[in-house]
């Protein structure tokens, strides 16, 4: 089994996407449908070793999962990259302070994706 | 350049290059943009202290589908994904001009025929074809908070990468 990756989006299309992208290059994916099941997945011990988050979510967004990651310790543990349709410098720059790690704007590439995952995952 | 011609614009390049992404090249309506069609019509609103307002996306079944990643996305899910990357790529390249709108959830009308009201300075839209003659429409319908800040949009440098690359903080 390869390595896991949290995928965490509202949009089922997305989560499916990127999942079937990642597990056709040898990942294990498990989906979070916002960033309160991504925290509640995390915080209940899911070993992952790289999440790839969503910004804009209902419930909790991907900044403030951030911010509950960092304030848990769990940031220290698994990367975190932002996968959305922002590109606002001051988003990126307020990811970049709670500890994400990268940041993909939407839609994305499957093979830099891939990519990106691989150089992040062996990290 | 004014507020108008920079949707006119922004709306066009921004729609073909979404969904020349998911592999459906698209062309320019000579008939112009046309009421909203589609079967299934996506609505994402958006605010900033320079302008507000609603971006709509009409796409027909037959193009939907075949601008789908995963044939296991349901039509409704995926066009209102589709609806919040066209509105992302149009606010992240206003951004180039100095405009910056945030956005809100996108949600999905199945049922219904939207004709729009040509109001001059509050409604503006494209129509673009598929190779098979499926017609998409996008419409922005706006209304500008702060006059000055965009009578004159002088276009600067893009702010961000290009879509898919990985941007390492």
């Amino acid at each position: 089994m390869g390595k896991r990756v949290l995928v965490v989006d509202d949009s089922q299309s997305i989560r499916q996407h990127v999942g079937a992208t990642l597990v056709a290059a040898g990942f294990e994916v498990v989906e979070a449908v916002d960033g309160v099941d991504a925290l509640e997945r995390l915080t209940a011990g899911l070993d992952v070793a790289l999440v790839l988050c969503d910004v804009n979510m209902p419930r909790l967004n991907g900044l403030e999962l951030l911010d509950k990651l960092q304030a848990q310790g769990l940031l220290a543990r698994v990367p975190v990259v932002m996968l959305t349709t922002e590109g606002q410098p001051t988003m990126m720059q307020r990811a970049k302070q709670a500890g994400a790690k990268g940041w993909i704007v939407k839609p994305f590439k499957p093979p830099l994706l891939v990519a990106a995952v691989q150089k992040l995952t062996s990290q | 350049m004014g507020l108008a011609q920079t949707i006119d614009n922004l709306l066009f390049t921004s729609a073909t290059g979404l969904f020349k992404a998911y592999g459906v090249p698209l062309a320019e309506d000579p008939a112009g943009a046309g009421d909203g069609t589609g079967d299934g019509i996506a609505v994402v609103g958006f605010h900033g202290a320079a302008v507000s307002g609603t971006l709509l996306l009409c796409v027909p079944s037959g193009a939907l589908r075949a601008s789908m990643p995963v044939a296991t996305s349901t039509e409704r899910d995926w066009l209102a994904e589709l609806a919040n990357q066209m509105l992302g790529r149009f606010k992240n390249r206003l951004l180039a001009y100095g405009v910056e709108v945030v956005a809100m959830t996108p949600t999905v009308l199945a049922s219904m025929r939207i004709l729009p009201v040509a109001v001059p300075g509050r409604l503006q839209g494209v129509s673009m074809v598929t190779k098979d003659g499926a017609r998409i429409t996008v419409w922005i319908d706006y209304q500008v908070n702060d006059h000055e800040r965009v009578a004159n949009l002088v276009r600067g440098e893009e702010v961000i990468g290009r879509e898919g690359d990985l941007i390492l903080f």
